[in-house]
């Protein structure tokens, strides 16, 4: 069964089409990775999916529910990480755990304090006077502690520092690890979920350019380098379904959506080498990513 | 349910400050007495007054505060997602945090009456001049007002924050409204539907409470985090219920002024013309109005007549032409532009397909007295101590003096084309007997060409009982004192006959329509109507009317029939008879009938009743059961 199904999901601005017939399964105990570029999309497929806006046109499922009918019944079993931590000010972290409980079936008043002292956040500091890393730290506590069967971080580790981001990657991996959660994250932080994503997909100008699992992603994706002399390896690159390819020197330098081992010959003199998430990400999309400078 | 708990117990907690202000405002009263410059007579009314002042203070602020802040701020600042993102229903958030801001609104006037109300009772509302009974109904109201008030400050909030184009048709909306609203109520008030223009302010009041509170829960659960798909929502449901709101009022204030003389109840007031032309009024059930009509009765064909407001009362200021052509009649202004005016109407009652005209002449009040000339061309009025001539056709002022003599009430008559007779009475008392009134009169003459005025004459008439011929040449004045009836001249007031009464009393008289004259006497054993020849110098019948009773001439529906009206002795009640002049046989009409002149009669269930001379059959032409 699939956690999140969303099936031509399409949002438009007036005129601007935000969202492009965005349609995905996450499957049950999975974790997948949405990435994009700032103003791919992504932001309103979150708000989609979380119930808090309507498409205009396609729908989402979460647990096997429509989301924008039954949003207030879904949310009691999903955990939600906002991008923009967004609790009333002049609550501190257990009048926030306080409220929340008595909203949840289960609460687990004691891991929000456990996880709280664990990422260093005083739990009776008013929110509006946390930092925006602590805020996310709080967001994260909170939404682990009604142990949902869904989670959905919209891009929990924006503005934190690289401890932080370790120990939330870390708390992600601890609750998968015991629970087995559905997690779905949007992230810029390609290095850390790639050690977690099950499934990743990646949202460009609106359309969802790719979805699959990581382990075949990263398996077909190849930077492969070849001297330029070599013209018969220049005409067999084109079989190997190449993303880009950039000329420097005397070489050339490709990266390769369809790499098989026997397309290349050995006298092609061909260097091969795999690509992290964040490699294929930025060759798919075109740049470099703005978050990660 | 438990969700909105959630969130009201939150929005309440947080602002739990509040009470402590309004309680410690709340003390403020407390040390009125002692304050400089404030009187010490009344300390309780003294701080009851301030309480309330402080309370509705405060809670009005508050109201406007939470308001526009309780939503619409978190939805501007992006924080209306943290409920969002949890298993909260949209209806629970709109409805806890709007309830917390009423709860905190009505709950931090009463903490601040509290401390008030421990010393010195319950708030008195003396200064404000409530009837005890309207007590529950004024904190009703009041509290009414304080959740529109929370709700339009959350709309407003809504509106502004999102910062949308939208805004623009919120204005246009809002001012077609507030038009729409204003002319239903203004055009009810017009024609005098007091209780259905109360009605418009009071349904309009709720039902902007109710596409508030649609308005606010859709923008919350269907709009929920997009600030600006909140606005849009909000927008059209609010306008879409205030709009179709308004244009029910419109089509309900079209439905109760397009009252006909058929749909009247209870005729409540008649003036008959000559003709066969009434002015009338009646009370419509339905409508809970009373419209008024110029109605002919052989055809029903009618033209609508505002009433107006005079010393408290309503009623519709006709006057026709002696010769039943032409009818006037004062109306309020139309548009309410001149400032409360009365405008002049007139209807050529002769032509079927004659619309009313509206001529060019305004009276700032109700005229003390309104004459129409026997054309119907020229219109006479006394106002602010002056007498204006004005032709109907152009509005033009012909002539504009100033009454003669001082105070004292002043009646006017055209006395032929051009000339006006100006009538006043002089009230005197007896000195030895101050309770015996006698009217001094004054008979003036007008030349409208000239504008000059003559006084022709005058006389006294002890009991206010003068009566003109319809041509205005003769004047019968009873004396009763002296057992007499004279008969004077209409110009000079000089006496031209009179008549001594021999074991009798003259109680009534008044001129036949061919000059004779007719008075009711009483003497032992009865009442009788005795005809005079038109100068009061031969009896020409004596007629006894049977039962005992006082008799009133009440009108003379055929040139041989005399309407009289008697008020019984024995028992509470009155009989109407016809008299046949011809034969001296009377009939009895029915009991409990008020004669309105000629064949017109009001009977006590308010339906008016038309003679038919040949039958002497009455038969309810409008009213009630004449509807039916």
């Amino acid at each position: 069964m699939s956690s999140i199904s969303l099936d031509g999901l399409t949002v438009r601005y007036g005129q601007r089409l935000a969202l492009d017939q965005v349609s995905l399964q996450v499957p049950e105990g999975s974790v997948y990775a949405l990435l994009g570029r700032n103003g791919a999309g992504k932001s309103s497929l979150v708000r989609c999916l979380l119930g808090e806006q309507k498409p205009s046109a396609g729908r989402a499922l979460l647990l096997g529910r429509d989301v924008w009918r039954e949003r207030a019944s879904i949310l009691a079993e999903v955990g939600v990480v906002p991008e923009d931590p967004n609790a009333p000010p002049a609550m501190t972290a257990r009048q926030l755990s306080r409220f929340c409980s008595r909203l949840y079936p289960r609460w687990d008043a004691a891991g929000v304090e456990a996880r709280l002292k664990r990422f260093g956040v005083p739990s009776g500091t008013p929110f509006g006077k946390l930092s925006k890393g602590q805020k996310g730290q709080v967001s994260l506590a909170l939404a682990l502690a009604s142990s949902p069967r869904l989670l959905v971080l919209d891009d929990p580790t924006l503005g934190l520092d690289a401890v932080a981001r370790k120990a939330v990657f870390e708390e992600l991996i601890g609750d998968l690890a015991d629970r087995g959660t559905t997690v779905f994250i949007t992230t810029h932080d390609l290095a850390g979920v790639e050690r977690i994503a099950d499934r990743v997909g990646i949202l460009n100008q609106g359309r969802l350019v790719l979805d699959e699992e990581m382990e075949a992603l990263k398996a077909r994706f190849r930077r492969i380098s070849f001297p330029r002399s070599r013209e018969a390896a220049v005409g067999r690159l084109a079989a190997l379904a190449p993303v880009a390819v950039a000329s420097r020197g005397w070489e050339v330098d490709a990266v390769v959506s369809r790499y098989d081992e026997g397309s290349l010959p050995v006298e092609d003199g061909p260097e091969v080498t795999s690509l992290t998430l964040e490699e294929i990400f930025i060759a798919l999309t075109g740049t470099p990513e703005e978050g990660e400078r | 349910m438990r969700g909105f708990a959630v969130v009201f117990g939150r929005e309440v907690a947080e602002r739990r400050m509040l009470a402590l202000l309004a309680f410690g405002l709340g003390l403020v009263p407390l040390a009125a007495p002692w304050m400089p410059g404030v009187g010490r007579e009344n300390p309780a009314e003294l701080r009851s007054a301030m309480a309330l002042t402080l309370g509705l203070g405060l809670s009005a602020v508050t109201a406007i505060l939470l308001g526009g802040s309780v939503i619409a701020r978190d939805l501007a600042e992006r924080r209306l997602g943290f409920y969002f993102s949890r298993p909260l229903a949209g209806w629970e958030i709109w409805a806890g945090k709007l309830a917390a801001a009423a709860a905190l609104t009505l709950g931090s006037a009463l903490l601040v009456l509290l401390p008030t109300s421990l010393l010195s009772g319950l708030p008195r509302l003396d200064s404000i001049d409530l009837p005890v009974m309207a007590v529950p109904w004024f904190f009703l109201a009041l509290a009414i007002c304080l959740l529109e008030l929370i709700l339009l400050s959350h709309a407003g909030g809504v509106i502004l924050r999102s910062r949308s184009p939208w805004v623009a048709l919120d204005l246009a909306a809002a001012a077609v409204f507030a038009i729409l609203g204003w002319d239903a109520f203004r055009r009810l008030l017009l024609a005098g539907a007091f209780i259905p223009a109360q009605w418009v302010p009071q349904a309009l009041t709720l039902l902007v409470l109710a596409g508030l509170l649609a308005a606010g829960a859709v923008q919350v659960t269907a709009g929920r985090t997009d600030p600006r798909r909140g606005h849009r929502l909000l927008s059209l449901t609010l306008w879409g219920v205030l709009l179709a709101s308004v244009l029910a009022a419109q089509g309900y204030a079209r439905w109760v002024l397009a009252a006909a003389p058929e749909d009247m109840d209870l005729v409540s007031q008649v003036k008959a013309s000559p003709g066969s032309w009434i002015g009338v009024c009646g009370w419509d059930s339905r409508r809970w109005f009373e419209p008024c009509f110029l109605v002919d009765l052989p055809t029903g064909r009618f033209a609508r007549a505002r009433s107006v407001q005079a010393s408290g009362a309503t009623g519709l200021a006709v006057r026709f032409s002696p010769d039943g052509r032409w009818a006037v009649w004062l109306e309020p202004e139309e548009g309410g532009g001149r400032g409360g005016l009365l405008r002049l109407n007139r209807l050529d009652l002769r032509r079927p397909d004659a619309p009313p005209f509206q001529a060019n002449i305004w009276y700032p009040r109700l005229p003390a007295s309104l004459a129409l000339s026997p054309d119907g061309s020229l219109v006479a009025a006394i106002q602010d101590g002056r007498i204006a001539v004005d032709e109907v056709a152009t509005g033009n002022r012909l002539a504009a003096v100033p009454v003669p003599g001082l105070g004292a009430p002043v009646r006017l008559e055209f006395a032929g084309p051009g000339r006006l007779r100006i009538l006043r009475s002089d009230v005197s008392r007896d000195l030895g007997n101050p309770v015996v009134v006698h009217s001094i009169w004054q008979i003036w003459e007008m030349d409208v060409a000239t504008r000059r005025l003559l006084r022709t004459g005058g006389f006294e008439d002890r009991l206010d009982s003068a009566k003109w011929s319809p041509d205005g040449s003769r004047i019968l004045v009873l004396e009763p004192g002296e057992r007499a009836t004279a008969l004077r001249d209409g110009w000079t007031g000089r006496p031209l006959a009179a008549l001594s009464w021999e074991g009798a009393v003259p109680s009534g008289a008044d001129f036949l329509s061919d000059g004779r004259i007719a008075v009711n006497v009483s003497r032992e054993g009865g009442t009788e109507v005795r005809i005079f020849s038109p100068d009061f110098s031969a009896e020409l019948r004596r007629l006894s009317v049977p039962g005992a009773g006082r008799l009133r001439l009440a009108g003379q529906p055929a040139p041989d029939l005399l309407v009289l009206d008697m008020k019984l002795q024995e028992r509470r009640g009155r009989r109407s008879l016809l008299l046949d002049l011809a034969t001296g046989s009377t009939r009895d009409l029915g009991g409990d009938l008020l004669p309105q002149g000629g064949r017109l009669f009001l009977d006590r269930g308010g339906r008016l009743l038309q003679l038919d001379p040949g039958t002497a059959k009455l038969r309810p032409v409008l009213g009630r059961e004449a509807a039916r």
